[in-house]
């Protein structure tokens, strides 16, 4: 085994979106078997000798971004430095011998020596119980865990780039990473979650039963000063499957359902125009599917089908306040002069009223949708080349949603570097400020600092609690920290958090839909029919060849059917396998076009190429080269004046690397970044169009090192 | 098993297994092979500090209690260092520093302990003679280039040495090395006997970065809410430091030559502003300026020094003799600005609008330094006089050299000063001896009213820090701007760092300064100490800027020199330091002489009676005087004439090595100073910054107040280091 394995291995995994990925893991499962065997003996070794395992990575370095641009204002920093050093720390505990306590946590420190830097918190990112109980047919999770059930049900859609080039590989599954994410379809999830496993009995293959359960949200409960967690309400997922495999043929079910906890809103009172909206998701699929695999193990091809069908329930309620009266009774006494002229008094009884508000609780909407996907596959070996064919026909109501398997992980829009920078123009200020910096930037760049919490970064709520207000604290400054605490504050592409619908729909026009204009939200994309081609060759471990084609139609929830069509082709060759060589020489690249027919008429052009070469020793030099250039047609609107029509982007990184240990390098590169706007805007001035451009130089010099 | 798993895998189209899982597989496995040959290990190491301390606060002359801040002071804390360093192979390490503080006393009321990264990197070497490191480095140079200036205590008793020991450990100082963060790289190869060692390093440290940071905090303020330049250290832009250093040792080592170019740079680039309420008035709208409006300008500093030492003993061979000699010569070259405010028209409301004309200049300075010893060695007794001899223009700066590790700060029952906490040397209940010996590192001040509701808090604050945790200690690693160390020229203690507040690097010095050390054996050790220096170019109004120090003292070991095997040592120190500034009658209009002299004295006692029980003691006087002109009244117009500062404290304690004990004992600060009120009683004022507020100067119409007060300390601490 070499590594040449995974640079063919990696090209098309990244590019493999949903089936793709299973089949190729399903192609090297038995050496994956047989790596992890031994990396668990070499685990079991160290576990002897230290009891207690403690691994980690530790990177140190500078990033140094130079931006350039026609639109920045004169006094706008141009440079932004980051230097830092950083350290994940993974310690593993055995209490027992099947079960393990993850802890991870990271230490950052931004350089800089110029005042004390008082405490800068360690800070715990991975907390998990996680182990392999009952003769190995139960695993189990508990804390921070991984969850995937099925892509209507429980997932996370990921980027498809072919022959994404190692150098920006590397880059997001390092952004990745500062989310806690990975490149898997799991979603990161906190709670418990139990597996269970038959394994074979008889003619049965496998039986299988799941259950998950866990929180997704947290209320901001406290009269804190500090705190990031908007949320009115607590939210909580819970979700199950079974399934049964017999003669490679399976059947099953999953379930999901998330759903906000009204009581958790409730111990807090609505103010003003307040309203809260609770959002129930629960989704039920049926999953079946075949593989020859079994039946016919010695044909030199497997082939087989695999398809869901799933339903889904989408209610929601929401309380506000409206006005009412409120009635209170008294006895009251008045006075009379009696026939006789004498003061008499009579009592009785009176009502009065009063404005007040209450509470209302009303249900605001439900929608019923169900789905469909068949897939049929073919792949094996057929003189040397390995071949992977599949072939998917998809049907998703405009009424179908689900919350877990919809929301990705790239979100786009944040400005990562040189977030500094200042625009002359109020117009570019905002559409920076709101639309964000270049996809490419957020794809594979990102920042992580400490810094000392003060004033610009504190939030302090007029309220006790901020839900519903955002009104500044008279108080802000008496309750400063006399910047003594450090916090720790990303800024990154990616997110964890799993959306509702309402939000999503808020966030609709700034997603940034780079990644896969048909099917922003994954297989779970509302509103969608049609189908999916993809194949993927390999020859000799030497060349690699990729095709994707996708053509859907989104009928409801526009005026016209609007019709997604995609076509991807990759190509990636190794030609140190080539030429014998006792090295890699890896040359790829890739060119995918998207573009839909009607509603905004968009198109995007992607290009991608890169090489990873091992020139000599412990020398290697990467590069890659991206170009991504999109026209939104009629336009995305910002706000009522200004409407984005066009990016056009790129992004040139090199550099090379110098192993020093395994797993560890010097690394040094440079990189170029272009991003142009083109937007159109109108006012009681006029209107016109006009174009951000801005040009960033990199420069990232770091070391790395696994221990 | 497997089966179970591919058929589910391929069925289920499940979350897949990333797919790079192979050869992520094949590179975890060569990492742990690779580790287990290079005998992977973890070492942990650290050190523990822990110190209840009680220090209760007396004067006389508050009858009335109109000082209501609390008159005690009471500490404990823990502060646990452990340093993991990872090596999992044979030329790469990992180490990582972890601080756990606690405050015992908060145990019940907040049980959030702080764990805090205080020192991480990245280190390794390619075969012998190549080292690298990223993340946190010590570096230390030569006195005119990179070092840490700190402050000098002749046989400084054993008791309170620990305490300092203590405060810069706290502080992760380790001699007169700087703290930086970067890279650095370093090579060593002995070429050959004649050509000797080369030694050649680079570095590049970010050494402050572009970070907001809040004016009012008692951290990264060098005055809080001070509003001059210096006051804040928060940065507009990153600064970085390039140097290199190249030594050869020709001559079997016995020669050397040394080169060291530095360039201290703003990365101008990264001038960054914040957004911020005006006169922190929540009410007016956010305005954009400057992170630090108060010190705009960008550092442009290049240092080259040459340095070209001997050992003559060596050369010699003769082991007794005690002969060698460096001399350093090193030039600078930094940007200065002037700013020019000029009329511009009127806003809206007629108000003038400024512009703001900014020139610079290239300032160029040279400072030299000629270091010598002489001086004969046996295995009885050794004789050796080191001689400095320092020519530093006024213009010489390297902030890298000059940024001293000790600021003078109030430490115990700072509550009382209130506000005036913030000027350090000149508030009113300082002392030295407080600044020098004591810390606390998470010290929540009280607030002047009691009052839990946010308007409580927001009245019962000082001006000077906010109600929240901060740490209190006087030394430090930071590296000053230039504006900075002037503002911090002011805040200097006179009688700890008269003639060399900066080291040897302190620009406008001229002058020399001797060292004579007589040992006998373990036994006894004497000391001499003389110096004098002035200032190149006198400060304006001045004609001629002189120091003077002198003083000597002696340790003798009482027990060793009876054979015990235990201590039993006695010391003490006199040293005298003045300074004379004649006025300069062509600018002032009158002649005269400004003096300022000081006395520190210095008695010790450690002696061990039973095996690691021992019983130390320690006195320390300082007395110091001003004259009329000498005062010092740039910060107050009722300077300090006159102070007398006493310290004693002694204690039982139990030592297991040099730097693990632990101590209990009791001591007490006194103090008494005098103050020219003069003007103020003509001015029919209340008071001044240095001045305690119970002071009321109508009951002096003499115009001199005297101010007594005492600190008694009660500490018990554990200090080990593993």
């Amino acid at each position: 085994m070499n590594s040449n394995m995974k640079k063919f291995v990696i090209l098309p995994a990244m590019a493999l979106l949903f089936s793709a990925g299973y089949a190729a893991a399903e192609g090297q499962d038995s050496i994956v078997q047989q790596q992890k065997s031994l990396i668990e003996k070499l685990d079991s070794l160290n576990d002897a000798v230290l009891g207690l395992r403690i691994n980690g990575t530790a990177k140190a370095g500078v990033n140094v971004s130079k931006a350039k641009s026609d639109q920045f204002a004169s006094e706008s920093p141009t440079q932004e430095n980051q230097a830092n050093t950083d350290v994940n720390l993974v310690l593993t505990a055995h209490p027992t011998s099947e079960t393990q306590i993850h802890l991870e946590m990271r230490l950052h420190k931004d350089w800089q020596n110029a005042y004390d830097e008082n405490n800068n918190p360690v800070i715990g990112h991975w907390f998990s119980y996680d182990g392999t109980i009952l003769n190995k047919h139960l695993d189990f999770n508990l804390g921070y865990m991984r969850v995937g059930y099925s892509p209507l049900t429980l997932f996370t859609p990921q980027p498809d780039l072919l022959q994404e080039p190692e150098i920006f590989a590397e880059k997001r599954v390092y952004a990745l990473a500062q989310r806690n994410l990975d490149t898997t379809s799991k979603r990161l999830m906190q709670g418990v979650n139990a597996e269970y496993h038959s394994g074979e009995m008889g003619v049965i293959d496998d039986i299988m039963l799941q259950a998950t359960g866990s929180r997704m949200r947290n209320i901001g409960k406290k009269n804190d000063q500090v705190f990031f967690d908007f949320d009115y309400t607590d939210r909580y997922v819970y979700g199950g499957r079974a399934g049964i495999g017999l003669m490679g043929a399976y059947v099953g079910v999953n379930y999901v359902d998330a759903f906000d906890r009204f009581l958790s809103r409730r111990s807090m009172v609505l103010e003003g125009e307040d309203t809260v909206y609770y959002e129930d998701n629960r989704v039920f699929s049926g999953e079946i599917g075949f593989t020859s695999q079994k039946l016919l193990p010695n044909l030199p091809f497997t082939f087989g089908v695999k398809g869901e069908m799933a339903k889904s329930n989408w209610e929601v309620e929401r309380d506000y306040l409206v006005p009412a009266m409120d009635s209170s009774y008294a006895i009251n006494q008045s006075y009379y002069l009696n026939p006789e002229g004498a003061r008499d008094s009579i009592v009785y009884l009176a009502s009065t009223y009063k404005k007040i508000t209450k509470t209302k609780n009303e249900s605001y909407g439900k929608r019923h949708g169900g789905s469909f996907y068949v897939e049929p596959f073919v792949q094996g070996n057929i003189v040397d080349i390995d071949f992977n064919l599949k072939a998917q026909y998809i049907q998703v109501d405009d009424d179908f949603w689900s919350e877990m398997a919809s929301t990705p992980s790239y979100r786009g829009g944040a400005t990562v570097l040189n977030s500094n920078a200042l625009y002359g123009s109020a117009n570019d200020s905002m559409l920076m400020a709101n639309f964000g910096a270049s996809s490419l930037e957020n794809l594979y760049f990102s920042v992580y600092n400490s810094n000392s919490l003060n004033a610009t970064n504190l939030l302090t709520s007029g309220k006790k609690n901020v839900n519903g207000n955002t009104s500044e604290s008279s108080y802000l400054y008496s309750r400063l920290n006399n910047n003594y605490k450090n916090a720790h504050f990303y800024r990154n592409g990616y997110s964890a958090s799993v959306l509702k619908r309402l939000e999503m729909g808020e966030l609709l026009s700034l997603l940034d839909p780079t990644v896969d204009l048909a099917q922003p939200y994954g297989l779970a994309t509302p509103d969608r029919k049609g189908f999916t081609l993809s194949l993927d060759l390999k020859w000799n471990d030497a060349v690699t060849l990729n095709g994707r084609f996708k053509q859907l139609e989104q009928e409801k929830t526009v005026e016209k059917t609007n019709t997604y069509t995609e076509m991807a082709g990759g190509l990636g060759i190794d030609v140190g396998v080539l030429l014998n060589l006792d090295r890699h020489l890896i040359v790829q690249g890739s060119y995918a076009y998207s573009a839909e027919d009607e509603f905004l008429k968009r198109n995007a052009g992607r290009v991608i190429a890169g090489a990873t070469l091992d020139v000599w020793g412990p020398f290697a030099v990467l590069a890659g080269y991206q170009a991504y250039e999109r026209h939104l047609g009629k336009g995305v609107a910002l706000s009522d004046n200004l409407q984005i029509k066009s990016s056009k982007e790129a992004l040139l990184l090199g550099g090379l690397r110098m192993k020093i240990a395994p797993l560890s390098y010097v690394s040094l590169q440079y990189g170029v970044l272009n991003n142009e706007l083109g937007y159109s805007w109108n006012d009681e001035s006029g209107s016109g169009s006009k174009k951000i451009s801005i040009d960033k130089n990199v420069i990232v010099a770091d070391v790395t090192v696994n221990f | 098993m497997n089966m179970k798993k591919s058929v589910f895998a391929l069925l289920m189209a499940t979350a897949m297994a990333s797919a790079t899982a192979v050869a992520d597989n094949q590179k975890t496995i060569d990492a742990k092979a690779d580790s287990a040959l290079a005998k992977r290990g973890v070492e942990i190491g650290g050190s523990i500090r822990a110190v209840a301390q009680r220090s209760s606060f007396e004067t006389d002359d508050d009858p009335s209690g109109i000082n209501k801040m609390p008159d005690v002071e009471r500490n404990e804390f823990v502060s646990a260092d452990i340093d993991f360093r990872f090596r999992p192979y044979e030329n790469v390490r990992a180490n990582v520093m972890m601080r756990l503080g606690g405050g015992m006393q908060e145990y019940f009321a907040a049980a959030s302990k702080t764990l805090s990264v205080e020192w991480i990197n990245v280190e390794g070497n390619v075969g012998n003679s190549f080292y690298w490191v990223v993340g946190d480095f010590r570096q230390q140079y030569s006195p005119l280039t990179l070092f840490l200036p700190s402050v000098d205590v002749m046989y400084e008793p054993l008791i309170f040495a620990r305490k300092r020991h203590m405060a810069q450990k706290q502080q992760l100082i380790e001699g007169n090395q700087r703290n930086l963060q970067g890279a650095n790289l370093q090579f060593r190869k002995e070429l050959n006997p004649m050509l000797g060692e080369l030694r050649a390093e680079a570095l590049l440290a970010r050494v402050n970065r572009t970070a907001v940071l809040d004016f009012t905090g008692a951290e990264g303020n060098i005055m809080v809410d001070g509003g001059i330049p210096g006051a804040t250290q928060a940065s507009n832009m990153d600064k970085w430091l390039a140097a290199g250093n190249i030594e050869l040792l020709p001559m079997s080592k016995n020669v050397y030559v040394g080169v060291t170019p530095m360039y201290i740079f703003d990365n101008e680039d990264s001038y960054s502003y914040t957004y911020r309420h005006p006169d922190r008035d929540i009410r007016e709208p956010y305005v954009r300026e400057s992170i630090n409006p108060f010190d705009v300008d960008a550092q442009e500093t290049m240092v080259v020094s040459g340095r070209l030492g001997a050992d003559v003993s060596g050369i010699l061979g003769n082991k007794n003799l005690v002969a060698d000699v460096v001399g350093e010569y090193a030039m600078s070259n930094d940007k200065v600005y002037t700013h020019v405010y000029t009329e511009n028209g009127a806003d809206e409301y007629g108000e003038p609008i400024y512009l703001d004309n900014v020139s610079d200049e290239k300032l160029a300075g040279a400072a030299i330094l000629a270091t010598m010893n002489v001086g004969y060695k046996t295995d009885s007794w050794s004789a050796v006089l080191t001689v400095n001899g320092v020519r530093n223009d006024s213009n010489w700066f390297n902030n890298l050299a000059q940024s001293p590790s000790f600021f003078a700060q109030r430490i115990m029952n700072s509550d009382k000063d209130g506000n005036t906490v913030k000027y350090g040397v000149h508030s009113p209940l300082y002392s030295s001896f407080d600044a020098l010996y004591n810390f606390t590192p998470k010290f929540s001040p009280a607030p002047r009213s009691l009052a839990t509701d946010d308007d409580g808090i927001a009245g019962g604050q000082s001006e000077s820090y906010n109600i929240a945790p901060y740490n209190k200690n006087s030394w430090g690693t930071n590296v000053y701007t230039r504006s900075q160390l002037a503002l911090l020229e002011t805040l200097n203690d006179p009688t700890l760092q008269l003639a060399l507040p900066n080291g040897l690097a302190t620009s406008n010095r001229l002058g020399a300064q001797a060292v004579g050390v007589f040992g006998w054996k373990d036994y006894a050790e004497v000391q001499g100490l003389f110096a004098m220096l002035q200032q190149v170019n006198p400060i304006v109004g001045f004609e001629k800027v002189a120091y003077t120090e002198y003083g000597g003292g002696a340790k003798f070991d009482v027990f060793k020199l009876l054979g015990f095997s235990k201590p039993l040592e006695i010391s003490g120190s006199y040293k005298h330091s003045e300074r004379k500034a004649d006025l300069d009658a062509a600018v002032v209009g009158v002649s005269g002489t400004g003096e300022f002299k000081s006395d520190f004295i210095n008695a010790g006692l450690y002696v061990q009676f039973l095996p690691r029980l021992g019983f130390a003691a320690g006195f320390q006087m300082i007395n110091s005087e001003y004259n009329d002109i000498g005062a010092d009244s740039r910060w107050s117009v009722a300077p300090l004439m006159k102070g007398k500062q006493m310290q004693w404290m002694a204690g039982f304690d139990y030592t297991v090595a040099e730097n693990a004990w632990l101590s209990i004992n009791f001591g007490m600060i006194n103090v008494e100073n005098e103050y020219n009120t003069a003007s103020l009683v003509a001015a029919g004022s209340g008071g001044a910054i240095n001045l305690p507020d119970y002071c009321n100067v109508a009951n002096d119409p003499a115009g001199s107040f005297k101010s007594k007060f005492s600190q008694t300390l009660m500490e018990a601490s554990i200090n080990v280091e593993f």
